[in-house]
């Protein structure tokens, strides 16, 4: 049958132990779940869960077991950069360097977009006028 | 199905009226009330002389309490016989009873919660990386519902603790409790609570409501209080009688003053000594003192100085003691017949 | 017949040989087209053959029946004497496939002042069609169409159907409020010196009127009406009374036998129905037994399983009966009410603890079947459940387990199957084939 959600539980001393995303979903429609995992090895525990796609309020929803999380960090588990970001923006970690990256470049983007809308704007209008 | 859909449909129509809260109050003509932390209910409420009264006015009825129920959906289940000694059928009937009490404790009435609004951190900084609110719950193992931490990032970079309406819909999803949805059902809002309430279905409707909602959610004292002014004004009270509910029903009508219908009833089916500990009641949790010389003296004096329906009320009185009175009679004459005395 | 038949026959040589006469009125028509030759024939005409030389019985019983020895080696078991049809029924003399006047014959010589001379008439295609409608008819035999409620356990059959209240007795009162009910209607066969078999027909009837009183009996008769006539009227003077817990069950589980028909019944909430074997239920429905379950074990004769049961119900005890006899309360516990001990009999006077022996049988199960235990066999997996695809196809519904439950809530909501994306895209919705007016349209 299907391995169990929570994991396995099962983990080998000598690999190294990473949390990071596991995507689940379907087609089109993603869905991670947070898992502390060993290197090329079943699960060995879920740790939350993280949904990217915004529900009906808006909302992307992230669950997060802090008490596992800190346990397995204590005992010395990596963890991948999405997570990091995650619990950055969770005010768990202090926010991750990529994160105002990202929003920066948006930001940066969003603001040459307007810009250009602008000049095309103008250009159409200049090319009415004439 | 086609006729479900139908109305459904005509229900989606009527939610998207902006007015439809006007006109659903002003049909009903009840107008919300909740309990205020200013005119806080919780130490009444909570103090011992009043449950005790609370309970003795609830009239308890095991017959009534443990009465034959539809389980929803499970099959009919064969009933278990046993041969019972007279202290076996002691016992059991006394666990019956510790069990109706425990079933029959009557839901906190509390203040209605304030909104939250507590800011974690702000970072400008993060603004434009998301278009949507991040809802960061905390799933660890044994903590409260009430407890658990969930915070939102908002678009704009700020981290704030999430409101009552996101906690209870985020616990809801991560820690289902059975009967309750995610959404407040239909049931609660607009045509659909109105039909109930015409209907009288009271307890079903009081049932729901504390399955669905927290004690102190305004959701939740809005369509108690609603539903208690319905049972007031349309002499439900038998219908809660021997339920959870009519403590709390009474002690809505005690904290607004408005126990002349209760008492009219009261004393309209002959429970003098109800109507006599529903005045203590009265006067406990309003501070009021009455005088307390004979049997109906507090119910008079109540009539005479608190009372809205002095008429109505005096006269039931009245009629009350000259049936009380012919009962005496008859009983004297029945006993001088067999030469009793 | 026979004489009918040789008339016809006749009448069909005559008519044959008129034509060679060349009737005038006939030929008239014909004269302007053909040529006088033609119809003149020289040639010779036979006008016997093999199927108006013999009777039409002759005939049929060449097809119908079998050689003493044939029929021995089982041949022509298929033919019936059914089979047989009567093909001069409809048939009138006179009228024929032509379709000629015949004055004197199939129309009065003289209408008004008028001769009416021999002619033909053009052909009429409804004769033969109604002949061979007839025809069809014949030989087939359907019984009426019962409906579904007064059928009985199988089919047309009687064992199973009601056949009303018995009759009243003389001028006494009528049997108000019975209904019977047929378990058995069968032929039997007996030995005569001097004729042989002799055959009869057995029937075994219950009645009852749905509040506790039920009566069997058996008739036998030459016809099935008779016998079941016999056998109704004679279980209404039978009667016994049964004694019925909340007017809709049995008092409590008993076991009964009577040969080797062993019966376990046991008592059920209500709401449960009648779950047993068919002639039990005939006689719950009798006896006004609404909700009850019965295993019957050993031989399903249906007079030993009537028997068995009827006599179980008579030894039933009532409640009061039983708490009497054990001197101690009867409690009902369930789960409806909450497991509230709910007291239905009490004796006199109660025994206490320290007065009930050790070894005596206190549980209610135990009690009710002396002891006796139902053999409840565990069913086998099915064999699918054994199979690689079936694993396959239970991890697939894995993924589909709460889609009845986003159906019901999205219809609820929305009235529609769409999620909250559609006023966004208003793709997301799911797809609705046009209604079967609006496609008929666009076809035109």
């Amino acid at each position: 049958m299907l391995p169990p959600a929570s994991g396995t539980g099962i983990f080998v001393n000598s690999s190294e132990k990473v949390i990071r995303l596991l995507r689940q979903g379907c087609t089109n429609r993603p869905f991670f779940h947070i898992r502390r995992k060993n290197q090329h090895r079943p699960v060995i525990e879920q740790l939350g869960t993280f949904d990217p796609m915004p529900n009906e309020h808006n909302e992307k929803l992230t669950s997060l077991n802090y008490e596992r999380i800190r346990y397995w960090i204590g005992n010395g588990a990596h963890v991948s950069q999405p997570v990091e970001q995650l619990l950055g923006l969770a005010g768990f970690f202090p926010i991750h360097p990529t994160s105002y990256m990202t929003a920066w470049r948006n930001r940066r983007a969003t603001k040459e977009n307007q810009e250009k809308s602008i000049s095309v704007e103008a250009d159409d209008k200049n090319e009415v006028k004439q | 199905m086609a006729a479900f859909r139908l109305v459904s449909k005509c229900l989606k129509a009527e939610n998207l009226s902006s007015a439809h809260f006007t006109i659903f109050k002003r049909l009903l003509n009840y107008s919300t009330v909740e309990y205020d932390e200013q005119r806080d209910p919780r130490p009444s409420f909570f103090n011992k002389d009043i449950q005790n009264l609370l309970r003795t006015l609830t009239r308890v009825d095991l017959h009534k309490v443990f009465r034959r129920r539809k389980l929803g959906d499970e099959k009919v289940r064969d009933p278990e016989y046993k041969f019972m000694t007279d202290e076996e059928l002691q016992e059991a009937l006394q666990k019956a009873q510790q069990k109706a009490n425990s079933l029959l404790q009557i839901p906190p009435v509390v203040p209605a919660r304030k909104p939250i609004s507590k800011i974690l951190s702000l970072d400008p900084e993060l603004q434009g990386l998301e278009t949507s609110k991040m809802v960061f719950t905390d799933i660890t193992f044994g903590v409260k519902d009430s407890d658990r931490l969930i915070v939102v990032r908002q678009p704009d970079g700020t981290l704030c603790e999430a409101e009552w309406e996101v906690k209870n819909r985020i616990n809801q999803i991560y820690f289902p409790q059975k009967g309750r949805s995610v959404k407040p059902p239909k049931m609660f809002q607009g045509t659909d609570f109105e039909d109930l309430l015409k209907r009288q279905e009271y307890e079903f409707i009081l049932d729901c409501a504390c399955i669905q909602f927290e004690p102190n959610d305004p959701d939740y004292q809005r369509i108690t209080s609603i539903t208690y002014q319905h049972i007031n004004d349309n002499n439900g009270f038998d219908k809660l009688r021997s339920t959870r509910h009519f403590g709390a029903l009474t002690f809505f009508l005690v904290w607004h003053k408005n126990i002349d219908n209760l008492l009219l009833e009261l004393i309209e089916t002959c429970y003098a000594d109800e109507a006599n500990s529903l005045i203590e009641l009265y006067s406990k949790i309003k501070k009021v003192e009455f005088e307390k010389t004979n049997d109906l003296s507090m119910i008079e004096h109540y009539i005479k100085k608190c009372s809205n329906k002095k008429g109505a009320l005096e006269l039931a009185l009245q009629a009350y003691k000259e049936m009380s009175h012919q009962k005496q009679n008859i009983e004297k004459g029945i006993k001088t017949a067999h030469g009793m005395s | 017949m026979a004489q009918l038949l040789n008339i016809t026959k006749t009448l069909q040589k005559l008519t044959v040989s008129s034509r060679c006469r060349l009737v005038p009125v006939l030929v008239k028509p014909f004269e302007e087209d053909l040529p006088r030759t033609s119809i003149i024939s020289t040639t010779a005409t036979r006008n016997t053959n093999f199927f108006n030389k013999l009777p039409a019985q002759d005939l049929w019983k060449g097809i119908t029946s079998v050689s003493n020895a044939g029929k021995k080696r089982g041949r022509g078991k298929n033919v019936s004497k059914s089979k047989i049809k009567d093909l001069n029924r409809g048939q009138v003399i006179g009228i024929g496939k032509a379709n000629i006047l015949w004055p004197g014959l199939s129309s009065p010589i003289i209408r008004g002042k008028e001769l009416v001379e021999q002619q033909k008439l053009p052909e009429d295609p409804e004769r033969e069609k109604k002949l061979i409608q007839l025809r069809d008819q014949m030989g087939t035999f359907k019984h009426a169409k019962l409906s579904p409620i007064e059928r009985g356990w199988s089919g047309a059959k009687m064992p199973g159907r009601s056949i009303g209240p018995p009759d009243p007795i003389g001028e006494g009162e009528k049997f108000a409020g019975f209904d019977s009910v047929v378990l058995e209607l069968k032929t039997v066969y007996n030995m005569k010196g001097n004729f042989g078999r002799k055959r009869r027909i057995k029937a075994v009837v219950v009645t009852g009127n749905k509040k506790g009183l039920v009566g069997f009996a058996m008739g036998r008769g030459l016809e099935a009406r008779t016998a079941l006539r016999k056998a109704k009227n004679r279980s209404g003077q039978k009667l016994m009374h049964i004694k019925l817990f909340r007017n809709h069950t049995v008092c409590h589980d008993f076991f009964t036998q009577f040969g080797s028909t062993k019966i376990y019944v046991s008592q059920k909430p209500e709401g449960f129905g009648l779950v047993c074997h068919r002639a039990i239920k005939s006689i719950c429905d009798v006896v006004g037994i609404k909700d009850l379950h019965a295993k019957v074990e050993g031989s399903t004769n249906v007079n030993h399983i009537m028997k068995a049961f009827i006599l179980g119900l008579i030894r039933q005890k009532s409640p009061e009966e039983v708490a009497e006899q054990k001197r101690l309360h009867l409690v009902e516990i369930c789960k409806e009410n909450n497991y509230f001990p709910n007291v239905i009999a009490s004796p006199k006077e109660c025994r206490t603890h320290e007065e009930i022996p050790k070894d005596e049988v206190l549980d209610w199960k135990q009690y009710c079947f002396d002891g006796k235990v139902v053999l409840r066999k565990k069913k086998p997996p099915p064999f699918y459940t054994r199979l690689k695809s079936y694993e396959v196809y239970l991890k697939k519904q894995e993924k589909l387990r709460n889609q009845d439950k986003v159906r019901i809530n999205l219809l609820a909501e929305y009235g529609e199957l769409r999620t909250f994306l559609a006023d966004k895209y208003p793709e997301c919705r799911a797809y609705k084939p046009p209604k079967k007016e609006e496609a008929n349209d666009e076809a035109a």
